[in-house]
């Protein structure tokens, strides 16, 4: 269950993480099945699932593991090694052993290690101790390189999720717990099975100094009820007791000065590492992920319904010219702009502006009572052609032998163009002539000699 | 979610006045209706959600384009002048709406009507280009008779001919004092704040939910910014910390190079430009940087022009670039020498180990006969000046324009562009190759380099 959860966040670094070298595999949008299960977290670890196995994600998967266990098994072979080599180093000194040196040589490293791990912590260090050597190693080693991606993706889920350091912690003290439990079994057995013989042994400390150190150093196993083997009894180098005392004195300081410690350390990373599992969740603030939440959100929110839904475009139909007509008319549609009639208008009647209904009505009733031969309607363009417009146009069509509209704008404006195709388009459904104001005059002409 | 104290607003006014297009700035879409020059482009009334907060929202409602109001009008002084609708506007619409000619010559006026009624307020939107007209004012009357307050949006202020104290004073004449300048193309940085202060005048029982949305809306505008100052960022590191070995001796070598690394880097900007886009709520093809005209009558965006450069205002100065590297925007390092300094002064500041680290790989592969190429300083400014500009862009375009952006050199926007060098953080950058995406083989992420894009982002976004 947590590894399963982990993978899917893991998917999704590694998906991004190709598609911010790649591009996107699929565009967000595509992802509309997805759009309404569950929170966006869910969405975007559903896709990347999806997308992952496009990128032959089990494949690799299985071959990051294997090569995780590879590394394991060499950490575990170097463990016995060490291990094995810390006490076996130890005893095959000539005998008797020095116990200072035995403290030292035992936990001492280990002591080393633990300060330089918690100095890296505390600077913040990017990949401290054993774990991080690990890492760096499948990150440079050739054998890893075709996962090289998925081990970058594992370290950015790792690192953004705070999940690093307490894993690189459990990591560092997993090893050494490990290194130390071994050397402490094999400390054990030797201890029991063969028989060796320790001292208290100094070149420039006085027998009270050595006397105190050895009460510091051995402060916590005497806390657990393990005494210090007395100085003179093993000066003496003749009792029994004193030597046992030392031996277990030995195992009991790798104990507590090496393994409960790291054991402890330990801990306190796995739960650590436990609880913020448990806080796994995307950050909204990667870049990617942040697109992919907007587009989503949009998409979502898509919604638009209709309420009112449409009957049908109304059409409308041309009428038919009137057969006869009499005197050329002009007038202005909605508004005029100029401040003066265009020259070729002198010999036309104006009828004003014709902006509201009952202007229109007027119009109607007078042409209706005698029909034109011409009338020209002058428009602004740049207004676009509703239907109140259209619709008075169609009512003067029949009442003229000829209708022609002109543009009474400047034809210097922005979208000037635009706006004259759309009065073209309306004027072609009625079969209604658009005049250019420079062929005025001509069409004018011709309209007088019809 | 519970809609109940949701607001219902219907956007009308007359045909190709920009309902549609105010939608979609107010929306963030691109995508939604349909917007186009001729008229009667909407047919339908559509109703699209905006939520705001978790009690609160809009529903709005896009309604067809009055285009016989004047008509409609005349009508209803005529046909229905009963004494009993001579105070009662909504009476008189609701007789008007049972009547045949709202089914059949005045059916889109009718939707627009219906909805309106059944509304808490409208946006009435003018697009203030055209001339106060009869036929726009008798549409004005009639709505106003609808018994909802009407809020007047005055759409296109932005561009030319526009015909606004007219309208200003005709509005106020039909007692529409509730006005609100909102190109839907360019708004106002603070448009939608003086939309909902309107809405808040004229239906207080929302002003409390309509505050709060001010404030969420408000919040989410400033995560936006973030984000997208935090992509530029990462484009930024990525760049800065892009390297490439090379035999220093092998000049086929290094032009191959040299070109794979001006490609990585064109597709990496375009991968941050596309992802902003996104995050702006535009689609891909929403905005290109501006075509340069070339000497030789040639046109071209390059990166890695020096016109470029030029029109951005950046002086490559010297050492840019050197032997096969020269004008390539590319600079090809001469070993640890040129980076000498940086990296001590980076090991005593940063960290002896990390100083060490990148200094020390370098005089390895000097000694081994390779030598770095690096991204120009010029570049990566142009990089983050560019991209400064489309944030800033995009901040204030609104989703109804129709062209794509053009993303010019010489915009008025560019005087908001930091005329300072790049901040220290491209420069540690240089310094951590490891920090860049586009160095596959080293790419590795780390808390310092997530560290330094949020500091970076917090310096690109204070210093515009």
């Amino acid at each position: 269950m947590g590894y399963s959860r982990f993978r899917r966040y893991w998917q999704a670094a590694f998906v991004r993480d190709h598609e911010a070298h790649h591009g996107l595999l699929e565009p967000y949008a595509e992802a509309t099945e997805a759009l309404h299960q569950g929170s966006f977290n869910s969405r975007c670890l559903q896709r990347a699932e999806r997308l992952s196995a496009q990128l032959g994600w089990q494949q690799l998967e299985q071959q990051w593991h294997w090569q995780r266990r590879l590394l394991l098994l060499g950490f575990i072979i170097l463990v016995i090694v060490a291990g094995s080599g810390l006490t076996n180093g130890l005893l095959a000194l000539t005998s008797p052993i020095s116990l200072l040196h035995a403290w030292f040589s035992l936990v001492g490293i280990n002591l080393l290690m633990l300060l330089l791990w918690l100095v890296a912590m505390l600077r913040a260090a990017p990949l401290p101790g054993v774990g991080g050597f690990a890492i760096g190693l499948s990150q440079r080693w050739r054998l890893f390189r075709r996962t090289r991606a998925m081990t970058t993706a594992w370290l950015q889920v790792m690192q953004q999720q705070r999940l690093l350091s307490p894993a690189l912690s459990a990591m560092s003290h997993g090893f050494w717990l490990a290194l130390l439990g071994t050397a402490w079994l094999l400390l054990l057995l030797r201890l029991s099975a063969q028989s060796y013989s320790f001292t208290w042994e100094t070149t420039i400390l006085s027998a009270q100094q050595l006397q105190q150190t050895a009460l510091w150093l051995g402060y916590l196993p005497q806390l657990m009820g393990f005494d210090p083997p007395p100085l003179q009894a093993l000066l003496e180098q003749h009792s029994a007791v004193a030597q046992q005392q030392a031996g277990r004195w030995l195992l009991a300081v790798l104990w507590c000065y090496g393994m409960a410690p790291r054991a402890l350390l330990l801990v306190i990373a796995l739960l650590t590492l436990a609880s913020r599992y448990r806080q796994l969740s995307l950050n909204d603030n990667d870049p990617a992920y942040a697109a992919m939440q907007r587009c989503w959100q949009q998409l979502a929110s898509a919604n638009a319904r209709i309420v009112d839904a449409d009957a049908g475009q109304s059409v409308a139909i041309p009428a038919a010219a009137a057969v006869h007509g009499q005197g050329r008319l002009v007038l202005s549609l909605d508004h005029e702009p100029a401040t003066a009639l265009p020259a070729w208008a002198a010999d036309l009647t104006y009828l004003g502006v014709i902006a509201t209904g009952s202007d229109k009505r007027r119009v109607l009733e007078q042409l209706g009572q005698q029909a034109a031969a011409v009338v020209v309607v002058r428009i602004d363009v740049m207004l676009s052609p509703d239907r109140g417009s259209i619709e008075f146009l169609r009512a003067v069509q029949p009442l003229t032998q000829r209708l022609l509209l002109v543009n009474s704008q400047p034809e210097q404006q922005h979208d000037f163009n635009a706006r004259i195709v759309l009065w073209q388009q309306a004027l072609q459904r009625l079969g209604v002539e658009f005049i250019a104001p420079t062929d005025m005059i001509h069409q004018l002409a011709a309209g007088a000699s019809s | 979610m519970s809609t109940a104290n949701w607001l219902h607003i219907a956007v009308v006014g007359h045909t190709n006045a920009g309902k549609t297009s105010l939608l979609r700035t107010l929306l963030q879409r691109r995508d939604f209706g349909s917007v186009a020059a001729s008229p009667s482009t909407t047919r339908d009334v559509v109703c699209t959600e905006m939520t705001l907060t978790a009690q609160f929202g809009l529903a709005l409602y896009d309604t067809p384009g009055l285009e016989q109001g004047s008509e409609l009008f005349d009508l209803l002084n005529s046909e229905f002048a009963d004494d009993s609708y001579r105070h009662d506007g909504p009476k008189q619409l609701t007789a008007l709406l049972s009547s045949p000619a709202a089914q059949f010559q005045f059916d889109q006026e009718a939707k627009v009507i219906r909805q309106l009624m059944k509304c808490d307020a409208a946006f009435y939107v003018i697009d203030v280009r055209d001339p106060v007209l009869p036929k726009l004012q008798d549409e004005l009357s009639l709505l106003s008779r609808c018994g909802r307050p009407l809020i007047a949006v005055l759409n296109f202020t932005e561009g030319a001919n526009q015909q606004l104290a007219l309208w200003r004073e005709a509005l106020a004449k039909v007692h529409i004092h509730q006005q609100v300048s909102f190109d839907a193309v360019a708004p106002p940085q603070d448009g939608l704040e003086q939309l909902f202060d309107s809405l808040a005048v004229v239906l207080p029982q929302a002003r409390e939910g309509l505050k709060q949305a001010l404030v969420t809306l408000q919040q989410q505008q400033d995560l936006r910014r973030r984000q997208a100052y935090l992509m530029v960022a990462d484009l930024l590191l990525d760049v800065a910390a892009y390297q490439r070995l090379v035999v220093s001796d092998d000049a086929q070598q290094v032009q191959a190079a040299i070109a794979t690394m001006q490609q990585q880097v064109r597709e990496r900007e375009q991968a941050t430009l596309s992802s902003i886009l996104t995050l702006y709520g535009f689609s891909s093809d929403d905005a290109h940087f501006d075509l340069l005209a070339l000497a030789e009558g040639q046109w071209q965006d390059d990166l890695f022009a020096p016109e470029t450069l030029k029109a951005f205002g950046i002086k490559t100065g010297l050492g840019v670039g050197s032997g096969a590297a020269a004008g390539a925007g590319i600079d090809l390092l001469l070993g640890g020498a040129s980076l000498g300094a940086a990296a001590a002064l980076g090991a005593t500041i940063g960290g002896v180990y990390q100083g060490w680290q990148s200094f020390g790989k370098r005089l390895v592969s000097q000694w081994r006969g390779y030598q770095s190429l690096q991204v120009q300083d010029a570049i990566v400014a142009l990089l983050m000046r560019r991209q400064q500009l489309l944030v800033a862009a995009l901040e204030r375009r609104g989703h109804a324009a129709q062209q794509p952006l053009h993303l010019e050199p010489m915009s008025p926007l560019r005087q908001l562009l930091p005329q300072h060098h790049l901040p220290s953080l491209v420069d540690q950058a240089r310094r951590q190759p490891h920090w860049s995406r586009l160095n596959a083989e080293q790419w590795q992420p780390s808390r310092a380099r997530e560290q330094a894009c949020a500091d970076l982002q917090v310096q690109l976004r204070q210093s515009i």
